[in-house]
């Protein structure tokens, strides 16, 4: 019987989590993911590279904190179920572009961060580049004047060879 | 007498509650110019996203911009269709800053493998001399 009892509510706590992990998104959990996606924003720098797009998020979240102020909730209790139900949507949309336009900052500042990285790592390029350049015409130098060596000492071994065939003269 | 005017006074009433409520209730159901040309901008919006390389770097973004107006489209009512239009233009908005980051990302990789070849380039200079 206790068995039975305790197997009964494993099932019912398991249908519970169920049935609220694909529950819509409450007000309260689209205003946390919002905030957590401004932080992240500013992490990536959106302060300082994507000020417009940050400040709009945080209009939007401000919106979205007041509708689902204390006295909104208040305000909630003596309306109808339609009623609720639009506001609880008003909040989690009001939510959901301050969360969409701090993902728009994010990566913004991101693509700011890597530009700048970017620019830095072509500039060390350019150098090598330069520097390649110069070292392979440098390189193609000496080898040319290698192969006037090589044809000037072969000469001289002609010469020398000639020299020691010629009849020495009394 | 008096009961005649009374009886006319709450005619008249009424008559004028129910048009100003037939007015409330038209106005509350009509999309408004300005919401189509919200809806226009950002179904312009979410077209330039697509004539760039969005499929290698925010399909998952514009297909939820292309939802949200779908979704705006399918509304009778005008505050889920001003709702789903802007979200559909923030998404666009969205999809094209994640384009324009894989594109400089792809950019740097590309950058630091020219550089990492370069200065091999060098040390095999330098080697053969």
């Amino acid at each position: 019987m206790k068995n039975q009892l305790s197997k009964l509510l494993v099932t019912g706590f398991i249908s519970l989590f169920a049935a609220v992990s694909y529950a819509q998104e409450t007000p309260n959990q689209a205003i946390s993911v919002a905030k957590a996606a401004i932080e992240q924003a500013v992490k990536a720098g959106a302060s300082k590279d994507a000020t417009d797009d940050l400040a709009t998020a945080n209009a939007w979240l401000a919106e979205a904190e007041k509708a689902n102020s204390l006295i909104g909730a208040v305000v909630s209790m003596a309306i109808s179920d339609d009623a609720k139900k639009n506001r609880a949507d008003e909040i989690v949309y009001l939510a959901s572009m301050a969360k969409i336009k701090a993902q728009t900052a994010e990566a913004k500042a991101k693509k700011q961060t890597i530009v700048t990285a970017t620019q830095k790592v072509q500039k060390d390029l350019d150098g090598f580049l330069g520097a390649l350049a110069l070292a392979k015409s440098r390189h193609d130098e000496i080898n040319k004047l290698k192969a006037e060596l090589d044809k000037a000492s072969n000469t001289i071994k002609d010469l020398e060879a000639k020299l020691k065939d010629m009849p020495k003269k009394d | 007498m008096p009961k005649t005017r009374l009886f006319s006074y709450i005619k008249h009433s009424l008559t004028l509650i129910g048009f100003s409520l037939l007015c409330n209730q038209v106005g509350a159901q009509s999309i408004s110019p300005a919401q189509r040309q919200e809806f226009t901008d950002a179904k312009t919006e979410v077209n330039n996203v697509l004539k760039g390389p969005y499929q290698k770097y925010a399909s998952s973004e514009l297909r939820q911009a292309q939802t949200s107006l779908q979704n705006a489209e399918g509304a009778n009512d005008p505050t889920k269709y001003a709702q789903n239009t802007r979200l559909a233009r923030a998404q666009a908005q969205h999809a094209q800053a994640v384009t324009e980051l894989g594109i400089e990302t792809d950019r740097l990789a590309d950058t630091t493998q020219a550089l990492a070849k370069a200065r091999d380039d060098i040390a095999q200079l330098s080697k053969s001399k």
